[in-house]
């Protein structure tokens, strides 16, 4: 069970529309290194992770994901808020709006719907850390493409904290990844 | 593993064939104030720096956070609580991380008093008072907020 807190993780406030840029960032909530999907494979991973620190951690940064899929979601419809459909097509975000309007839906900047093809969840936890560290570091630098397109620093602020949380959830998971090795190591296997 | 200290991990794999390996982050090392830690992503200088490494793009948001607005200041300190609870799940004998966890986490608890006799519950299902009209469903959700 999950209890809801009505706070964004960081603050958003965007106070110029940019259609095109909502279409390209709203790759972070459904596209294939989005943050739909990270949190649907950690909170997936989880439930086959054998030790305790293993299963903390895949449970506390797959709840944090959800929290980054509300921050991207916040960006992607301030972004469009506000820009008139004519304004929205000059941007070629036209085909993004004939099927969704100004509301956010989960899809790669190419268009492709989310996809749980782009993520991986298994019994083995060695292989899953692997994938949950790969996955940090193709989100960061997802992060820093669209941090390079951007000229807004009201879209730039929260686009570099959540690059810094790949940095940190990737320690995370190598933490996590060594300790359990260790354990294996030591005794028992999984 | 050596039960006295649970950080402790004497069959680390540096080194070791056939296994990938990130060193664990030996201490907290030195810690970002709770706003510096929300608009650089961590509340650790040592991790921060290390992502600096790495990249060469701008720096924290040019527009810092105002630490006069109530909002800024609940999510400053629920952003350093999480940071410190994973950096406690890898390190589980950390008394110094666990001694700052609980403080945060007591002044977190007393601010979201204060933050929702202004603002309404920050948390629903029980676990904040509500007033009438229900008071949870009242403007504004956190996506559509430009009153901050």
């Amino acid at each position: 069970m999950w209890l809801y807190q009505k706070a964004l993780q960081h603050p958003i406030h965007i106070k110029n529309p940019d259609p095109r840029m909502a279409i390209l960032i709203a790759s972070q909530y459904g596209g294939p290194n989005g943050e739909l999907g990270a949190s649907l494979r950690y909170l997936s991973q989880r439930f086959s992770m054998p030790t305790e620190m293993t299963k903390a951690v895949l449970n506390d940064i797959g709840t944090e994901e959800l929290g980054h899929m509300e921050m991207v979601g916040t960006m992607v419809r301030q972004l469009l808020k506000g820009a008139t459909p004519e304004q929205i097509r000059a941007a070629g975000a036209g085909s993004y709006y004939s099927d969704h309007g100004s509301g956010v839906y989960p899809s790669s900047a190419d268009g492709e719907p989310f996809s749980a093809a782009a993520i991986q969840s298994m019994e083995d936890a060695v292989a899953n850390l692997h994938e949950d560290m790969a996955a940090e570091q193709k989100a960061k630098a997802t992060y820093e493409y669209l941090i390079k397109m951007c000229d807004d620093p009201d879209v730039i602020g929260p686009l570099i904290f959540l690059r810094e949380r790949e940095i940190v959830h990737f320690q995370r998971f190598g933490e996590a990844l060594d300790h359990l090795q260790a354990e294996m190591n030591g005794k028992k296997y999984y | 593993m050596d039960k006295s200290n649970p950080d402790a991990n004497p069959d680390s794999g540096t080194g070791v064939l056939v296994r990938a390996y990130v060193p664990t982050q030996k201490q907290m090392g030195r810690l970002y104030d709770p706003y510096m830690a929300l608009e650089r992503g961590t509340k650790f200088e040592d991790l921060y720096n290390a992502g600096r490494r790495m990249w060469s793009g701008p720096e924290e948001t040019s527009i810092p956070l105002d630490q006069s607005i109530l909002y800024n200041q609940l999510c400053a300190l629920l952003f350093n609580c999480v940071d410190l609870n994973l950096y406690l799940d890898t390190h589980p004998g950390d008394s110094q991380a666990l001694m700052l966890y609980n403080s945060l986490g007591r002044e977190l608890r007393t601010l979201k008093d204060e933050y929702e006799e202004a603002y309404g519950p920050v948390l629903n299902f029980g676990w904040s008072d509500a007033k009438l009209p229900f008071s949870w469903t009242a403007n504004p959700w956190p996506w559509e907020r430009s009153d901050y």
